[in-house]
């Protein structure tokens, strides 16, 4: 219907012209041609011809500018522009995530989420050998430097050698390590720096990297990061050669301005695991 | 009316809800994309700060030297000197390495940021090694940091030297450095090769700064070996000696402090 | 007999809303409406109309959606709200308060002397 009357669709952009944003336009022409359609069947109902009907419509139509100067008043164009403005900004996002991606080969920077460590063993016990296991849930909490440092799992081992009589006592421990922010990252500081003292006075330092730690199964105390959330990340460590008579682990962090202690007891029911 | 059972086209949403819904995924995808990008830090300053949170120090240092407009592999790179009162001190680089090189960081799982502690007569001697190269020096250079509180000096000259294993059993050699640079109450040094980067495996440099730079990262080098001693001597703007001492090259703080 | 412009000039908004308090209606409807309901003596333009329309629309005193209509094509329906006929009550209450007042002063509705 509408190409049937081109002069009404004309009479109609004119009018809308004075619009600003250009995004307004098409309703308003569509409203205002329809209009005119209404109009001139009326005037054919009425008996005119149809070149007089549709010449009376647009006279009663009036003045196009004039229409078109008040239509504009009322259709500011400020919304407009803001939703185009929206509209290229999430684009332009989706652009970036598309080049980020690429330049980075579209493996998310970290792999997500944790693994349960070692919580299939069990106490055994053979000819050769027995191995006590037991789980604590030790409640010490730490915070420092914005971090703050919690024990989710701790496994305790006390290893029995039957055949030549040696016997290993050693800690496993996931420690957790939680930042409000995730732009945060790991913090590497824990895994360089933390060591262990027992309430007989034994140290156990840190020797992570250090090639000796492979010849010397001395007391020591490792570890490695395993796995991360938004805003969570876990380090698997231990403390091996814990003296078989301790009664608690205490790991250690002291370094410049920031220091904490989580304490792990190893009494369980008054009893010395 | 008539009306009742006409067809109704609903109205799209409003313009209003519309420009809100955009924006929110904006900033989803913003959040996504650095994500991706590994939420690099916007400046050497503020990647430094992230250094200091990851290495659990607990204190913001004072940046008392920054080198800038160099390039390591193309990107662009900074070295910072921060002081931490008077415990500690440290140097500490860094490029723009990331995806479509967008922000300062180290990158991937972060390296380790070393600390070196300040001696009794409030000398610390802190080094770094291979990148970022310093201006002027496009062969393999260490950076060595001498942090002092000695006032008027205007240059000082840093000696050590380096014996026996793991260099070799008749090892031995006297290394003396001009500073290159200074800062407040900062000197910088670079320990560099003559020989070229082909040849500088063959060189006879070649053990002496990979070496030096495995006794200075407590982790990677298996046999430490005793400290290496390491003599600065002050010069005003004359040339006169005003002042020096000796104390341990670049012995990084694990614990304490 | 022709209304002089400028008394029609205010109460344009007064007339389509009470219009539209009968029911939803499109644009030209109104317009039929108006010209059956006053004799043809109010010849609404479409200059005046679509502008106010659009402009009430913002405000929220009335609500469009496009239907279809009884000649089988799709028109742009207006109908009032309840902001609508607030506006709808203030207005006519202006208008009686105001054609009181001009009618005191003008005196009797027949001028003497015919």
């Amino acid at each position: 219907m509408l190409q049937q009357h081109p002069s009404f669709r004309r009479w109609a952009e004119q009018a809308a012209a004075h619009i600003r944003f250009p995004g307004d336009r098409p309703a308003v022409i569509r409203e205002l041609t329809e209009h005119m359609e209404d109009r001139c069947d009326a005037f054919l109902a009425e008996g005119l011809s149809k070149a007089e009907a549709e010449k009376a419509a647009l006279a009663a139509m009036g003045d196009a500018d004039e229409t078109g100067k008040a239509l504009a008043l009322i259709h500011r164009p400020f919304l407009g522009y803001l939703y185009k403005a929206a509209k290229i900004a999430l684009l332009a996002s989706a652009a970036m995530l598309l080049l980020v991606s690429c330049a980075r080969g579209f493996d998310m920077p970290y792999s997500y989420g944790f693994s349960e460590p070692y919580s299939d063993l069990a106490t055994e016990s053979t000819a050769t050998h027995v191995r006590e296991i037991t789980y604590l849930s030790p409640t010490a909490k730490a915070e420092c430097g914005g971090y703050t440092f919690t024990l989710p799992s701790v496994m305790h081992r006390r290893f029995y050698d039957l055949v030549d009589g040696t016997s290993h006592r050693s800690l496993y421990f996931v420690l957790e390590a939680f930042h409000p922010s995730p732009a945060a990252f790991w913090p590497e500081g824990v895994r360089e720096c933390i060591y262990a003292v027992d309430d007989l006075g034994n140290l156990y330092p840190n020797r992570c990297f250090s090639e000796r730690y492979a010849e010397d199964e001395g007391r020591e105390v490792c570890g490695n990061g395993t796995g991360r959330t938004l805003l969570r990340y876990r380090y698997e460590m231990w403390v091996s050669c814990v003296d078989p008579d301790a009664q608690w682990v205490e790991l250690r962090y002291e370094r410049l301005n920031c220091s904490f202690s989580l304490r792990i007891p190893l009494v369980k029911d008054g009893e010395l695991l | 009316m008539k009306k009742l059972f006409s067809r109704i086209k609903a109205n799209p949403p409003k313009r209003g809800w519309r420009i809100a819904a955009a924006l929110l995924l904006t900033a989803v995808l913003l959040f996504f994309t650095c994500t991706m990008a590994g939420w690099p830090a916007l400046s050497p300053e503020h990647a430094l700060r992230r250094a200091e949170r990851r290495a659990l120090i607990g204190m913001e240092g004072d940046v008392v030297f920054e080198t800038g407009g160099m390039r390591y592999n193309m990107n662009a790179t900074c070295t910072l000197a921060v002081r931490y009162g008077n415990r500690a001190a440290a140097l500490f680089g860094v490029s723009q390495d990331g995806p479509l090189k967008l922000g300062w960081d180290r990158n991937s799982t972060g390296s380790a940021y070393y600390v070196f502690p300040q001696d009794q007569r409030g000398i610390t001697v802190a080094a770094f090694t291979g990148y970022p190269r310093y201006m002027g020096f496009p062969e393999e250079a260490m950076f060595i940091g001498l942090f002092h509180d000695m006032e008027g000096a205007d240059s000082a000259e840093l000696s050590f030297t380096l014996t026996g294993e793991p260099f070799g059993t008749d090892f031995l050699c006297d290394y003396t450095l001009s500073s290159v640079d200074a800062g407040d109450g900062f000197f910088l040094f670079a320990f560099s090769s003559a020989a070229t980067d082909e040849d500088f495996v063959e060189s006879p440099d070649y053990h002496p700064i990979r070496d030096l730079a495995g006794r200075i990262d407590p982790w990677t080098y298996s046999q430490r070996g005793d400290d290496i001693a390491a003599r600065v001597r002050f010069f005003d703007a004359a040339g006169n000696e005003i002042g020096g001492g000796e104390t341990v090259f670049a012995r990084a703080l694990l614990q304490g402090g | 007999m022709q209304i002089d412009k400028s008394l029609m000039a205010g109460s344009t908004t007064l007339l389509i809303l009470s219009l539209l308090r009968e029911g939803e209606k499109y644009g030209y409807e109104m317009i039929a409406e108006l010209a059956r309901r006053s004799d043809d003596t109010f010849q609404l333009k479409e200059g005046t109309l679509y502008p106010i329309l659009h402009g009430l629309e913002k405000e929220g005193a009335v609500k469009s959606c496009r239907r279809e209509a009884e000649n089988g094509r799709e028109r742009k329906y207006y109908r009032i709200t309840a902001a609508g006929l607030s506006l709808l009550e203030e207005k006519t209450q202006q208008w009686a308060l105001f054609t009181e007042k001009v009618n005191a002063v003008i005196g009797a509705a027949v001028p003497a002397g015919v």
